[in-house]
This record gives structure tokens, C-alpha cells and sequence, in this order.
């Protein structure tokens, strides 16, 4: 034979966050994994904006880190720059939002590939796939290696068919400077995945000497350590850098405006949709005329780097026009570009056809996993390589898939979301797309998590010490604040300590349920020692939203009933009375596991969902006369 | 006039058999009248009528639907709805033909129930409510009130999801939605409340402790003796309801057993049916006797009675008095207190008559119009109500935003129950529309 053959339990196919999470998860419960990417000193990069979290996207992250992942640990030990963002409005929608080093974050992920026992990276492009007759897959390469392994999971990003984009050049590529994957996107098409085409873009880097920083407002890292790992100690880093911000004026906007027939969005040569909620400047003047000013943050690339990524120029516009529309800004009239932005548009795997476990209907064994389902971000990515990464490991090991439910984690959203109604723009996370956003907190990811992850091998045997311990912890000190009752002396003293009225005969707990009161002031008054402040989060989010979070967890107790009904596989959806056709031919293609989900599907009216109610009663009913007659 | 209606894939060849035309062959046009002659199974004339036939979609029921309009009475509509039966077709199910317009997708949930209220609407002040339902004047009214809300959550939303890149709500911002928000509301239930009393009729819920009369003001208000009465306590164990129709008005009354600590295992079964049914209630009458101090388990009707409109009976006024409106104050929210003595007949009246005057004053006030709602749209109203308060209960204890967000979430989708929506999509759409997000 003229080619070489190398076998695995799992191969991944590529090495951004979706691939690196995949490969790591897969290696943990014990697969023998092979992780294949063109560059393997580059994996886990950050080409659009170098931070990571924000709302809902944090929580993805603290996910990810609860069920053993590695982002989380990777932007602590590399963060130049933290904030903690929602501070004020309440707990479900505080979220960390960090800055990485971002050379640094991608060498970090590289020694974590290559520390995880069982997991090797090869250096190589993928050019085809095929299932094979008695289960598994082969997988063809470029340097002519046939890889076989008993599942799959791809994680190409925006490599499928890509094409940059930068005012009217346009060149195959799936990042600035790499080639695209076109064998492997025609080896889906020929597997019969329905396959669509999304856009997204990215803003110009400019160089750090080049900014006159006196004219433009500081943005300082947080003072206090903040950590998005349970693993990472809270300490602020010894170096942190400052982020600045700036706007745009009525020169950017006659720039913008005056060029708008160069742009590649504008001049109709693009046809891929794109995200809403990353418009490209060209997008925002375009769409929002009567808006002024946008903002526009300057965020440092990392401690070696000279470069600045510009946050809120999203653009793909000639390169003459950037520098212009770049030294419009205050502050930047010399900058220096270092690196423009440009479009890319790219093939994605119409995400409907998948299961819950992310595994292809149809396809044993292929699992996708990021962008390549229609996503966007960097979190989203490594949330559903976690989850690829395990059920492609189920899957060779002959156990069941993991499926995440909504009331569960982000995860369980982001996936159900994508499975049963698909997307139309690159999908990003938002706080509001989950409907029990105040079960589904950052502070809460371990317990919600971390023994899903325990059972299923992922979690490792510090990660389950440090959950046990605080979770003994929190309950404890919930406990003594439930008991401890406030004397009549003490009384007194506590309310001028703490500027309020205090009943005697009431409990510490009532008082940390006032809005106001802090448990570490309590504690203090108490002359306790301060607690472990990951602990008094989870102490206080207990006692202040208790109510709130009871109500919730009713509704979820009401809403499974419903959610919980299942639909018989292999119903044929069409010619059910009063079902709408739109509706059965959905149904027909989703192929929705029960009746929650078959309500979410969009295009589906309450009373499609009420005349499925009504035909599946109707089975219920025949199926129990059946049972009954042979009794 | 009587009109035999078909509805379904045979429609159009049982209505050529039945119906034989004046003049024409062949197929019949949709939607053109035709001048006709019935005939029965046995090809015997029936009646002289006009016959349309109304091809799917562009019908009631998006099926092919065939009329036959024949004379009235009993006999004639009879015999041709034989005839029509005899040639393949069946009964109709009460509601049947709302259920598949429903089914169909033609109506949404709100007007099917309107048309179903028209069906069984006795008065014709209750069908006229039911045909501005119809029209969608309830939708119409709970649609803006909606509207209303998810432009608030998008605005909290995108606070929550893009922070620094959108204009903060204000406190007084927030209070002035939230007051805009409860009077519409108030407006809604108040149409509603009106709407009840005319059609339905008010679920009007006879409550107390034991023994102090409230069968007896039940048989008195119906004016006959059908609950049992008895100088026993706890007489009454199971729920008795009637209507009772007075000034315009309709009540569907309802005895229930008498509230105590204690009492025997059918007791008790009894005193927690009626706890159901006091969560129902839409007017409550408390029965008290004055010869007694306040009695105990009486807690559910303090939360219950600022609810509903709730008048109060202080029965047994001819004994030595030990209650009286005093004693009321703080454990009950009432309209009305009627001291009476229902041992004499002739003092039901003034019980009628409170009970009238909280009914309408309840629904009057405020009233931009009657609304012709049925049980489950006057429950989805109720709980709006009940969200919107607790938001702004937890908004007077400085509860973050994202917690009130609950109760604004649920008001929505209580809200969105009554016409069929999802909230998510919906709130995201509102987001991106409003505001320029992304960095």
C-alpha cells in the first residue's frame, strides 16, 4: 500500500477552541485521541477581539471549567486585563470578562494538548471523510495518511469553502493567511449535510506606538483578583494593562459613507447572512443613521505584541479606506495599521440535522462541534467541544450519549437551540436566550455541573476535593445563619453597625435577605474570619434570591410535564390533522424528541402543538385500550 | 331562517346531492349563492333554499365548507340536515367547527374562545361581548398591553447583555412603565369583570366559618331550598354552584364548606375543595356570624379579598353582637359589610343588592367596554395582575433587575397565552431593532 494508516478512538479535526476542548474531554475519560491541524504551534487562537467572557458568555466558560475544561484556566493564568461586568443588576447577568495575552493563551492550550496523556496532534489538512460499511470513519489527508477512527468530531471554524474578503479583493481563505478546507466541505456536501453560508468579520490591529493615549479615555482592569476558574487562585496579576476608548465622528461616518459602493457588504458581493449583534461599522451608519456616535475600545493584543485590536471597527473596506476611517478617530490620527480588517465568509453545517449529543442524524459516529453548526464566538466553540468531545468518546465506548437540558446549563441551550431551530446569523449566547436565567448563574456553574462531570470522568480529583469543600462550606455557613438567633443587646449593636433596624429574636439570615446588608459586614460584627469569597457569593445568592429562585424552579417542575412528553421516534409527522405543512415538514426534518422542544421550533404555531397534543393523546389512548383488552 | 352547514373534503359532493340548482350544471363556484331545491335520501323535495359553497382555504374552517340555508323551526333544518347525513355525512360535535378553524390555524386560541362563548351565550348582551371578542377587541387591548412589556424587557435585556453600549433605564423610568402598565391592566380586568357578569356569569364564591349561614343566604338568593341547612356545623361539606340572574346581571353561585381549624377527614375534604374554589373565585361573599368574635382559619380570604370584589355578611344581627366593622379592619378587604339577620327573608335584598353594586362598580369604573372573556382568559389576566405586582413589590425591596425580570417575563408570556406567542424570539427581535449593538 502506498499510504500510510494510522487508527484512533477519536480524531478531531481542527484546533481552535471547539477542537482543543473536544481532544482534551475525549483524552480524559480515557479515548486514545488524535487531534489533526495544519499548524500545531497555533491552535487556540483568538483572531477576532483577544478577550474572552462577557454575559453568557462567562457562563459558557464557567461551565466549561465546572465540567474539567480548559479555557477557564487558560484566560486566568494569561488575563492582562479583568473586569466584573453587571455588578450592579443582579445575579443571574454578572459576568467576568477578561483580556488575554493573546500569543500567550495560544502557547498555553498547546502545552495543555500536549501534556494530556493519549492525546496526540498531528500536523495536517483533511481532505475527505467517508463512513465506512461496518461503522466508523476514514478520514483522507493531504500528506496522503488515511486516518480511521470509530468517531469524529470536526471543528473546522470558518474553514468550510471560506473566502476573505477586503474591499473588492477576494481570496480563498479561512483566516487571514491560511487556506481553506474545500475537500472536506465537499465530502459533507456528498454525505448529503445540508450545508449554508454565514459571514463574519473582523477589525484592524493597529500599533501601540502609534496612539496618542493622552486625548482618550481609561479603561483600568479590576483591582480585585477575580478568577473564571474554581481552580485558579484569586489574585490580581502582576501586570495588568489599561484599555482605552474612543468614539467616532462626522469624518468617519462621511468616510464610511462616501465609500460604501467599495465595500464588499454594501456592493452586494457578499450573500453569507451575518450577526446582528457585530454589525460592521458600514452597518452601523447604515442602519442607525440618527445615532451619532459609536463607541470604540482599543484593546492591547498582549505584553510582547505592539498590536491593539480596535473593538467596534468591524470592517471590510479597501485598505486605504480603513487607514482613513482609522485616523478619524480621536486619538488615532497617526496610528498606524498594522493589520486590516476584512470579511469571511464561510459554509456551515445547517445544525438541525444534528442530535443532542451533537452527533450528525444518520451519521453514527461524526460529531460537530463550533462554527462549523452556525455559531460565533469563542466560548460557544468550547462549550460544544466539551460536549462533542464526550459523546464521541460515549459513542466509541458503546455508552449512552449526555444531553444537557435548559434549566441545566448554557450549554443545554446553546445546543437545543441549534438542534431543534437552527440558525439563520452566526448564533452567539445571550443571557436573555435562556428562559431560567436565574438557575443557570456564573457563581452556581460547579454545583449545577461539576458532579455531571465527577460521574462521567471528566473532572479530576482536586476539582472534585475544592466542589466538595465548598459546597460543605456554603451549606454550613447557610445553616448557622438559618440558627443563629440576634439577642436583645445584640440587637442594638447590630443595627448601628449596620445603619438599619434589627428586630430582636430575628435570625442573621433575614438580615443578609435585606438587599443592603453584606454577610461579610455581618461576619465581621461577629468577629468571624472573612469567608472564602467564592463560598459567601454562593451564601449570599442563596439567602437574598431565594424567593426568586423557588419560583423558578416551579416553573421548571410545570413546564417539564409539557417538556417532558415524548414523541414517539419515527412518527410521520405529515397528514396529522390540523398539523400545518410548514409545521410537518419541519417536524419531518428536526425530528424533535418531545413536545417542549417541537413547540420551539420556529414556523411552528401554538396549534400545530395543541393537534400533535391532540394525536398523541389519541396514540395514548389506543395504546392503553391495547394494553387493557390483553389484560 | 336556518343554516345546515358542511365542513371537510366531502362537503362539496354532499351539498350537490342534497341540493339540486335552479339553474346551472357542473361544478359549483366558490363563494356564489345558488337558488336551489333540497331533496332527501329518497329524492323527495324537501324545501326551497339557497346554497353556497365556500372552497378551502378561503372558508371558516380552511376546509371546503357547503350552506344550506333552509326555513326554520324544527322540522325542515331537521329533515335536510338528515338528508345531508344520510349521504355520508356526520354530526357535528358541539364547537366542532371552531376546533377546526382553530386546528387549522385560520383563528388563533382568543377568537376560538369567543366563538365558542358565542355559541352558548344565553343573552344577547353576552353575544354581543362574544362577537367583539371575535373581532378581536380582548386581543386587540391585551396585544398593545403586551407590546408594552417586551418593549421594557428589551430594554433591560440589552442592559443586561451589551451593558455600556446602551442608555440605562432610570428608576422613575421603570416606575412610569410599570404604572402605565398595571392600569391597562386594571382597564382589562375591569372590561373583563363587567364582560363576566353579563355573560358567564361571576364565579361568586359563598365563604366562612361554619354555621354562620351560608346556605341559608344560598337558598335565599336562589329563592329555593336546595342546600341543606342545619343548626350543625359543618352541614355542608360538598360545593353547590347555580346561577343566579338578577338586575342584568349573572352569578354563578357557589356554597361551600364552612372554614375551621380541625374538623373530621371529610370535613376537611370538604374546607379544601373550598380553598380551590376561593383561588377562583371572581367575587367573594364572606359570611360571618356577629354573635361570635373573628374566628380562626380564616387567612386564605385576607390575600383572596383584595383581589376580587368581596362583600361581607355579618349574619345573626338579632343575638348579642360581638363582631363587628371594626374587627374587619385588617383582616379583610372589603366593598361592602351588610349587618343583617337571614333568618328573615325580606333582608336577602339588601345582600342583592351590595352584591349588584360591588359587581358593577368593580366593573364600571374604569371600563373602556365590556370584553367578553372566558375563564381561562379572565385567569391569564389575573395572573398578569399578580406578576406585575410582586415586580413591584420586589422593586420596593431593591431586588436587581434581573430578578424582576421574572415576574415582567411571565407577565408576557401569561399575556401571550391569551392570543399564542413565544417570548424569547420576540424579546431578541425587539433588542436588535432598538438598539445599535456590538462592539
Amino acid at each position: 500500500m502506498g499510504f500510510h494508516m494510522i487508527s484512533a478512538d477519536v480524531v478531531v479535526v481542527g484546533g481552535g477552541h471547539a477542537g482543543c476542548e473536544a481532544a482534551l474531554a475525549a483524552a480524559r475519560v480515557g479515548c486514545r485521541v488524535l487531534l489533526i491541524t495544519p499548524n500545531p504551534s497555533q491552535v487556540a487562537r483568538l483572531p477576532c477581539n483577544p478577550s474572552i467572557g462577557g454575559p453568557a458568555k462567562a457562563h459558557l466558560v464557567r461551565e466549561v471549567d465546572a465540567l474539567g475544561g480548559e479555557m477557564a484556566r487558560a484566560i486566568d493564568a494569561t488575563q492582562i486585563h479583568i473586569r466584573n461586568l453587571n455588578t450592579g443588576k443582579g445575579p443571574a447577568v454578572q459576568a467576568l470578562r477578561a483580556q488575554a495575552d493573546s500569543p500567550v493563551y495560544s502557547s498555553r492550550l498547546a502545552t495543555a494538548l500536549s501534556a494530556q496523556p493519549g492525546l496526540e496532534v498531528l500536523a495536517d489538512l483533511v481532505e475527505g471523510l467517508e463512513a465506512n460499511a461496518r461503522g466508523g470513519l476514514s478520514l483522507r489527508c493531504r500528506s496522503g495518511r488515511v486516518l480511521r477512527a470509530g468517531a469524529c468530531v470536526l471543528a473546522t471554524g470558518t474553514f468550510l469553502g471560506a473566502t476573505l474578503y477586503m474591499g473588492r479583493l477576494r481570496m480563498p481563505g479561512g483566516r487571514s493567511g491560511e487556506p481553506p478546507a474545500n475537500g472536506l466541505g465537499r465530502s459533507l456536501r456528498a454525505l448529503g449535510l445540508r450545508v449554508g453560508r454565514l459571514k463574519t468579520g473582523t477589525c484592524p490591529r493597529i500599533h501601540r506606538d502609534s496612539i496618542d493615549f493622552g486625548s482618550l479615555d481609561v479603561l483600568p482592569s479590576s483591582c480585585d483578583g477575580l478568577a473564571f476558574s474554581d481552580l485558579s487562585p484569586l489574585q490580581v496579576p502582576l501586570r495588568h494593562v489599561e484599555c482605552h476608548l474612543t468614539r467616532t465622528t462626522e469624518r468617519t461616518r462621511t468616510v464610511v459613507l462616501d465609500n460604501l459602493d467599495r465595500s464588499p457588504l454594501y456592493g452586494g458581493r457578499i450573500s453569507g447572512a451575518g450577526p446582528r449583534y457585530c454589525p460592521s461599522l458600514e452597518d452601523k451608519f447604515v442602519r442607525f443613521p440618527d445615532r451619532e456616535t459609536h463607541l470604540v475600545f482599543l484593546e492591547p493584543e498582549g505584553l510582547q505584541t505592539p498590536e491593539v485590536y480596535l473593538q467596534g471597527v468591524s470592517t471590510s473596506m479597501p485598505l486605504e479606506v480603513q487607514v482613513a476611517m482609522v485616523r478619524s478617530l480621536p486619538g488615532l490620527h497617526r496610528a498606524n495599521l498594522l493589520r486590516p480588517g476584512y470579511a469571511v465568509e464561510y459554509d456551515f453545517v445547517d445544525p438541525t440535522q444534528l442530535d443532542r449529543s451533537l452527533q450528525v442524524r444518520g451519521l453514527p459516529g461524526l460529531f460537530l462541534a463550533g462554527q462549523i453548526n452556525g455559531t460565533s464566538g469563542y466560548e460557544e466553540a468550547a462549550a460544544q467541544g466539551v460536549l462533542a468531545g464526550l459523546n464521541a468518546a460515549h459513542h466509541v465506548g458503546g455508552l449512552d450519549p449526555v444531553f444537557l437540558d435548559r434549566d441545566q446549563a448554557y450549554l443545554g441551550v446553546l445546543v437545543d437551540d441549534l438542534v431543534c431551530r437552527g440558525t439563520r446569523e452566526p448564533y452567539r449566547m445571550h443571557t436573555s436566550r435562556a428562559e431560567y436565567r436565574l438557575l443557570l448563574r456564573q457563581e452556581n456553574a460547579d454545583e449545577r455541573l461539576t458532579p455531571l462531570g465527577r460521574r462521567l470522568g471528566l473532572v479530576c480529583a482536586e476539582r472534585w476535593q475544592t466542589y466538595q469543600e465548598r459546597s460543605l462550606a456554603s451549606e454550613g455557613e447557610v445553616r448557622r445563619l438559618l440558627e443563629r438567633r440576634v439577642g436583645e443587646a445584640e440587637a442594638q449593636s447590630l443595627a448601628l453597625r449596620l445603619e438599619a433596624t434589627v428586630a430582636p429574636g430575628c435570625v442573621l439570615a433575614d438580615l443578609v435577605r435585606r438587599p443592603e446588608t453584606s454577610l461579610a459586614v455581618l461576619r465581621e460584627w461577629e468577629g468571624l474570619a472573612p469567608l472564602d469569597p467564592r463560598v459567601q457569593a454562593k451564601v449570599e445568592v442563596r439567602l437574598k434570591y431565594e424567593g426568586y429562585i423557588a419560583r423558578q424552579v416551579r416553573e421548571v417542575a410545570k413546564v417539564r410535564r409539557l417538556e417532558g412528553m415524548p414523541i414517539p421516534d419515527g412518527l410521520c409527522f405529515s397528514g396529522l390533522a390540523g398539523v400545518s405543512t410548514e409545521a410537518a415538514e419541519k417536524w419531518g426534518r428536526v425530528r424533535p424528541v418531545c413536545v417542549g422542544q417541537a413547540g420551539r421550533i420556529p414556523g411552528v404555531s401554538p396549534s400545530d402543538v395543541s393537534a400533535l397534543l391532540v394525536h398523541l393523546r389519541r396514540l395514548q389512548a389506543a395504546r392503553e385500550e391495547i394494553c387493557g383488552g390483553a389484560a | 331562517m336556518a343554516i345546515v352547514r358542511l365542513s371537510g373534503p366531502r362537503a362539496e359532493a354532499i351539498l350537490a346531492q342534497v341540493v339540486r340548482r335552479a339553474r346551472g350544471e357542473g361544478v359549483w363556484e366558490s363563494h356564489r349563492l345558488y337558488v336551489g331545491q333540497a331533496f332527501s335520501a329518497t329524492d323527495q323535495l324537501l324545501d326551497e333554499v339557497l346554497a353556497v359553497l365556500m372552497k378551502g382555504p378561503r372558508s371558516y374552517t380552511r376546509e371546503d365548507v357547503g350552506e344550506i340555508h333552509c326555513h326554520g323551526g324544527l322540522v325542515v333544518p331537521g329533515l335536510v340536515l338528515d338528508s345531508c347525513v344520510s349521504r355520508g355525512a356526520r354530526l357535528a360535535t358541539p364547537g366542532e367547527f371552531t376546533l377546526r378553524a382553530f386546528l387549522s390555524g385560520r383563528i388563533d386560541l382568543g377568537q376560538a374562545e369567543s366563538v365558542l362563548a358565542l355559541i352558548q351565550a344565553g343573552s344577547a348582551g353576552a353575544a354581543r361581548l362574544a362577537a367583539e371578542g371575535l373581532q378581536g377587541a380582548l386581543s386587540k387591548q391585551v396585544a398593545s398591553l403586551r407590546k408594552e412589556l417586551l418593549e421594557w424587557m428589551a430594554f433591560w435585556e440589552a442592559e443586561f447583555d451589551f451593558g455600556d453600549e446602551v442608555p440605562r433605564m432610570t428608576g422613575g423610568q421603570v416606575a412610569g412603565r410599570l404604572s402605565r402598565a398595571r392600569d391597562a391592566l386594571q382597564c382589562l380586568l375591569a372590561g373583563a369583570l363587567e364582560g363576566r357578569a353579563s355573560g358567564e356569569g361571576l364565579l361568586t364564591v359563598l365563604v366562612g366559618p361554619p354555621n354562620a349561614g351560608k346556605s341559608t343566604l344560598w337558598n335565599l338568593l336562589l329563592g329555593e331550598e336546595r342546600a341543606l341547612v342545619t343548626a350543625h356545623p359543618g352541614t355542608t361539606r360538598d360545593l353547590l354552584e347555580r346561577p343566579v340572574h338578577f338586575g342584568g346581571h349573572c352569578l354563578r353561585l357557589v356554597d361551600s364548606a364552612g372554614l375551621r381549624p380541625g374538623g373530621g377527614p371529610i370535613e376537611r375534604l370538604g374546607m379544601n375543595r373550598c380553598r380551590q374554589v376561593v383561588g377562583q373565585a371572581e367575587m367573594l361573599v364572606v359570611v360571618l356570624d356577629s354573635s361570635l368574635p373573628w374566628p380562626r382559619g380564616l387567612e386564605l380570604l385576607s390575600e383572596a379579598s383584595r383581589r376580587v370584589p368581596t362583600v361581607v355578611v355579618l349574619n345573626k344581627r338579632d343575638l348579642p353582637q360581638r363582631l363587628g366593622v371594626r374587627d374587619l379592619e385588617d383582616r379583610l378587604h372589603c366593598d361592602a359589610v351588610v349587618p343583617t339577620c337571614l333568618l328573615r327573608p325580606e333582608e336577602a335584598t339588601s345582600v342583592r343588592a351590595a352584591l349588584l353594586e360591588a359587581a358593577t362598580r368593580a366593573g364600571a369604573g374604569r371600563a373602556a367596554g365590556a370584553l367578553s372573556v372566558n375563564h381561562r382568559q379572565w385567569q391569564a389576566l389575573v395572573r398578569a395582575r399578580e406578576h406585575l405586582e410582586s415586580l413591584e413589590n420586589g422593586l420596593q425591596e431593591g431586588m436587581p433587575w434581573d430578578c424582576l425580570a421574572v415576574d415582567l417575563r411571565l407577565a408576557v408570556s401569561v399575556l401571550g397565552e391569551i392570543t399564542g406567542e413565544n417570548v424569547t424570539d420576540e424579546v431578541l427581535e425587539q433588542v436588535f431593532s432598538t438598539f445599535c449593538l456590538g462592539k
